[in-house]
């Protein structure tokens, strides 16, 4: 790559007629040259640095309004209380079950050993 | 390290109350007699058991083959000699049924141990249950034994 060929690309830039990879190549070339005559094109690129950062600073700030702290925040409350509610509703499902297995297992015992009482009234009642 | 030893020492107490108290069937509940993998194991406990006068309920439920049926049966009946009150039932010599109440934890409260086999094919279906609470065995068994409906 040769002088004449970034003065072709500072010509096109200044035109507006740059592609997005031609314009990427020219700022790298800029960015190291000492050429005295890329000069005006160093200002001119310089100067649209400086006035897209100071854009970005105000659009920045623009989103630090107290409605977007208060937004995020009742975001994250309706979060947490949506999965809580998710989370404590499966936990009572869990519990209803578990609950229910736990009766099912306790008759299932209670319900199934001889009935010693019964047994020995009949053998009480065979002897007289 | 003043709070640290607090913390650990009550997780400790934690844990110590609610183990098994020294029973034999702990190594069951703990996995270390049959593998976990084939046990399905149910833990309740706090106020959602206060309806029932308990406080835990730790069941245990898998099928096993003859050998490690009988592991779990010595287990039970090792249990069943420092049992207060007990109903057993054995079929053929094998253990198919207990209820051991236990004694008294230090803190008042009853400890039963139920069990309840079945075996089909040589496969042994087994069932058991730690219970803690107020609950005495005639409070249990007015509230599951169906008879008495």
């Amino acid at each position: 790559m040769n002088k004449n060929y970034y003065k072709r690309l500072s010509q096109k830039y200044f035109d507006a007629t740059l592609s997005q990879r031609q314009e990427r190549r020219l700022m790298r070339f800029l960015s190291g040259t000492e050429d005295p005559d890329f000069d005006e094109v160093k200002a001119v690129v310089g100067f649209f640095a400086a006035g897209r950062s100071a854009n970005g600073l105000a659009v920045r700030r623009m989103d630090f309004r107290p409605w977007v702290y208060a937004s995020a925040v009742a975001a994250s409350l309706a979060l947490v209380v949506g999965i809580s509610l998710i989370v404590g509703n499966a936990r009572r499902v869990s519990y209803s079950e578990s609950l229910a297995s736990m009766e099912s297992t306790l008759t299932s015992i209670f319900s199934s050993g001889a009935d010693v009482e019964s047994e020995l009234s009949t053998l009480l009642t065979q002897n007289k | 390290m003043k709070r640290l030893t607090v913390i650990l020492s009550a997780l400790f107490l934690g844990t110590a109350l609610f183990a098994q108290e020294g029973l034999y069937v702990e190594d069951l509940f703990e996995g270390r007699v049959i593998s976990p993998k084939i046990m399905k194991q149910t833990v309740i406990s706090g106020s959602r058991l206060e309806a029932y006068k308990l406080d835990t309920y730790k069941s245990l439920s898998f099928q096993v083959g003859e050998g490690a049926f009988h592991q779990v049966e010595i287990l039970l009946i090792k249990d069943s000699s420092a049992a207060t009150d007990k109903q057993m039932e054995y079929i053929e010599d094998h253990l198919t049924y207990a209820v051991i109440c236990l004694p008294k934890t230090y803190t008042g409260l009853n400890r039963f141990l139920c069990f309840q086999a079945k075996e089909d094919k040589d496969v042994w279906d087994v069932t058991v249950v730690y219970l803690r609470g107020t609950a005495s065995v005639e409070d249990l068994d007015s509230m599951f034994n169906k008879r008495n409906k």
